[in-house]
């Protein structure tokens, strides 16, 4: 990053210091209590494959830029890399990606050097039309997916400068637009690629072949940019149709490492010394959404009564089995600003059913709803949940927990449906802002085009410069949305995986993408 | 009526079974107030290529001639396209049902002599220690789901006690079954551990009955040796009860391989279906649905046929 440096470092190393340092002291959080408790580093050895395993099914993709389920996470960040990716400190870094540096000309202009000499996995060397026809297909309004970027940027900001340098003119200004372009999913592919063309990157392994529901098998890119890396020969990705089968695989020696372990089944894995867990938080979410305009959640005594009735402590322990940490209905808590009101949500049992009888309901009259949720949402959380609002309130509210037959279909995100849990992984606060504001609009709080202040100081944080103004319109959000949002955020998840002993180059960091960030595309990763 | 008229007509009803049940799943699956195509485009659906796919899979059609398409499909031998692979389901299915097949065949032909041989020896030792000690453990064997079964197997044998078996099954693109015999002793173990109760108890209880029958008793009376008391005369004649409980532990293991294919990662039908269930993949539902309820009916009318065959009694009746 050439100019403006003061400007990066400022939302980077200094603010992560305040951000991640306030975390792990204030909120304990597991996964930074163990941060180099791993054994002192060895010297990396060459060769052999790693066998990962994670579930999965026919539904599984291979797109260079798209997902749906964690396999196809996994599956991208093999294969492909992005212009920035985040340090160790999870902080946007060109470090580990093709950009050799960014400069911001102002918070609508971003001018991106790129690192030279890349080679795509097909031996055809990265120019800057491939760089740019990455970007337009990752905010074309055709394809889907591309809502997030596509409200910053069109293809029509891209602009070549010269052989090796472009620029991204914005269509706001956008503070956060760094990590925008580090997601794992910004990836750089060669033009013409499509998800039923041949599948084609620049990451350490490309892919040999796949089978969905079964397995992939990629090998070393021997012409890969970062020097002396990957050390692997390969990765084959294995796919488990449960987790049991897939922690069962681990502990018999059939794989190195199995993605997504399940909460209640890491004392056993931890049981074996020949195992090792990972497991980190850096703020992945799970919240109960309450569409503030519909009823009975468009009267905000109901919302508020709620949030306060619930004991979230009770909740971790019963829906995750204890591995996770308290929130307090906000998010991002890597993010320099979290919480910056210091809100706490505490239980207050007497309060919330004086709101509740203040807003009409009592025993002969109870607030009812039903809670919709999916096998793949957290059904747990909304079970434990109904059952506390309907045993702590005395049958002042009654809340049944629903499970469509097509989650998609029916309930999730459709107006007029009442309340459900979705999850999201972490992201820095305005990210985030934006993408329940104008992506997946959840809650309903403030549809663009309204005169909603939460929008309008998100605007103007967006065109802030200045850390501390921005800090201070983060706040007024932050505090408009503990009192007037539709989000119930009772903990931070755990993202919990294991690997063998054998399997090293994985730490315990803050990630936002399961195994250490996938060990870097596993270019770290190599067998002893 | 002849034996030949009887199986005639057993398959008309079996035939006129599989027509209901072809009805029952069609109906049950694509009549679901829920949407295929939304499911299949997710979060990203918009009405455009909702639309667009709901007529590539026709679904726009009316639901009966929906229904009939898919039948006359079917009887062709065409089973349609799976959804999620885009590949035929015969050929996504292919192999699989090889590898189903493979387990239930082994678990078949080891379980049912065992079954007899146990259950006709406790028959003959009678309230002896050997059968009351036998009995009490195939009652608990019976109560066991399989999926207990086969944890405590993975348990003891692959991860905690012993490291002896692989806990699950990987099988290599287009490898046979037989190409890892050590991966499929565990879930072939757990299908015969959930197989042997129910036979081998029908099978004690059946050669109790005919030891206690009266052509026995006037066997031995007339001083038959007992070995041909038990293998002419009583054996067969106990089989009967046996072919009809045997049938429905194959058809069982068809539809119960389901959850120990799950629990061991085993690439079979039973695998199949449960991610088929969840992607809501209609033909492949559709397909497997059909093959079970067929298992159904051509094992239970292999094993009229067989039970009339090995019974003197019914088989005089038939002539």
């Amino acid at each position: 990053m050439e100019e403006h440096d003061d400007f990066i470092i400022d939302v980077s190393r200094r603010n992560f210091v305040k951000g991640a340092g306030a975390l792990a002291a204030g909120l304990g959080l597991a996964g930074f209590s163990s941060v180099g408790a791993y054994a002192a580093p060895m010297a990396p050895k060459k060769g052999g494959t790693l066998k990962v395993g994670i579930v999965g099914g026919t539904d599984d993709i291979i797109d260079a830029q798209y997902l749906f389920k964690l396999a196809d996470v996994l599956r991208l960040n093999i294969g492909w890399e992005g212009l920035m990716n985040f340090d160790n400190k999870f902080q946007p870094s060109t470090e580990h990606g093709l950009a050799e540096s960014v400069e911001v000309k102002s918070l609508s202009k971003y001018v991106i050097k790129m690192k030279k000499g890349i080679e795509f996995h097909n031996g055809k060397t990265m120019n800057m039309n491939d760089v740019i026809f990455s970007w337009q297909r990752l905010v074309d309004p055709k394809l889907p997916g591309t809502k997030g970027l596509g409200q910053y940027l069109s293809p029509a900001g891209l602009k070549k400068i010269d052989a090796n340098t472009f620029e991204m003119n914005l269509l706001q200004p956008n503070a956060d637009w760094l990590t925008s372009i580090s997601q794992y999913a910004n990836t750089i592919v060669p033009v013409g690629y499509t998800r039923n063309g041949p599948q084609v990157g620049t990451g350490p392994f490309k892919l040999k072949s796949f089978t969905p529901g079964v397995e992939s098998t990629h090998v070393r890119h021997a012409n890969y940019w970062d020097s002396g890396k990957p050390y692997l020969n390969g990765v084959r990705v294995i796919n488990f149709s449960s987790t049991d089968a897939l922690v069962n695989a681990l502990l018999a020696g059939q794989i190195h490492a199995a993605v997504g372990v399940p909460a209640a089944l890491v004392p056993v894995v931890k049981k074996n010394k020949k195992m090792k867990v990972i497991e980190t938080s850096a703020g992945k979410i799970a919240p109960i959404v309450l569409p503030i305009d519909e009823a009975p959640f468009n009267d905000k005594r109901v919302r508020q009564a709620l949030r306060m009735i619930i004991d979230r402590k009770k909740i971790i322990k019963q829906a995750l089995s204890g591995r996770g940490t308290v929130a307090n209905d906000d998010f991002s808590p890597l993010d320099a600003n979290y919480n910056a009101n210091g809100y706490v949500a505490k239980q207050d049992v007497p309060r919330a059913l004086a709101l509740l009888k203040a807003a009409g309901y009592s025993k002969s009259n109870p607030l009812k709803f039903t809670l919709w949720t999916g096998s793949d949402n957290f059904p747990e959380v909304a079970k434990s949940f109904a059952e506390q609002v309907n045993s702590l309130s005395g049958g002042v509210a009654k809340v049944e927990v629903g499970i469509p037959s097509d989650y998609w279909d029916t309930k999730y995100m459709a107006k007029n449906v009442g309340a459900y849990t979705t999850y999201w992984n972490p992201k820095p606060y305005l990210v985030q802002a934006g993408q329940m504001l104008d992506v997946y609009d959840e809650t309903h709080l403030a549809p663009k085009g309204s005169n909603n202040p939460y929008r309008k100081w998100y605007e103007q944080a967006l065109a802030e410069r200045n850390p501390a103004k921005r800090r201070a319109l983060v706040k007024k959000m932050q505090a408009y949305h503990n009192v007037n949002g539709g989000y119930i955020v009772p903990f931070f998840l755990n993202v919990i995986d294991a690997h063998s002993t054998k399997v090293q180059g994985l730490e315990q960091r803050p990630a936002s993408l399961n195994l250490d960030t996938f060990g870097m595309h596993f270019k770290r990763v190599w067998l002893a | 009526m002849s034996i030949f008229k009887f199986v005639l007509r057993r398959l008309a009803f079996g035939l006129g079974a599989l027509i209901a049940i072809s009805a029952a799943i069609f109906f049950v699956t694509q009549g679901l107030p829920a949407d295929p195509a939304k499911t299949i485009l997710g979060r990203d659906a918009t009405p455009e290529n909702l639309e667009a796919l709901r007529a590539i899979l026709g679904l726009d059609r009316p639901l009966l001639s929906q229904y009939f398409g898919w039948l006359t499909d079917v009887v062709r031998g065409d089973f349609g396209t799976s959804f999620t692979t885009q590949m035929s389901v015969s050929t996504y299915l292919g192999p699989r049902f090889g590898n189903s097949l493979f387990i239930m065949l082994i678990g078949t032909i080891v379980s049912i002599p065992i079954s007899l041989l146990l259950g006709g020896y406790m028959a003959l030792k009678r309230d002896s220690l050997f059968d009351s000690s036998s009995s009490f453990a195939t009652l608990v064997f019976a109560a066991l789901p399989e999926f207990v079964m086969g944890t405590g197997l993975i348990v003891i044998f692959a991860t905690t006690v012993f490291q002896w078996f692989p806990a699950v099954v990987f099988l290599d693109e287009g490898a046979a079954p037989w190409s890892d015999p050590m991966g499929v002793v565990l879930p072939i173990t757990t299908l015969v551990l959930g197989c042997i109760p129910y036979v081998s108890r029908t099978m004690r209880a059946s050669m109790v009955e005919v030891l206690e029958s009266d052509y026995i008793e006037m066997a031995r009376l007339k001083g038959v040796s007992e070995r041909n008391v038990l293998l002419r005369h009583a054996f067969p004649n106990a089989l009967g009860p046996v072919f009809q409980v045997s049938a429905l532990n194959i058809a069982y293991l068809v539809g119960g391989a389901v959850i120990v294919e799950r629990l061991f990662n085993y690439p079979g039908v039973g695998s199949a279906l449960t991610d088929a269930i969840r992607v809501r993949d209609l033909p492949v539902i559709q397909f497997l649905s059909l093959l079970i309820g067929s298992v159904y009916v051509l094992t239970n009318l292999i094993a009229d046929v067989a039970t009339v065959l090995v019974t003197p009694r019914l088989r005089t009746t038939l002539k």
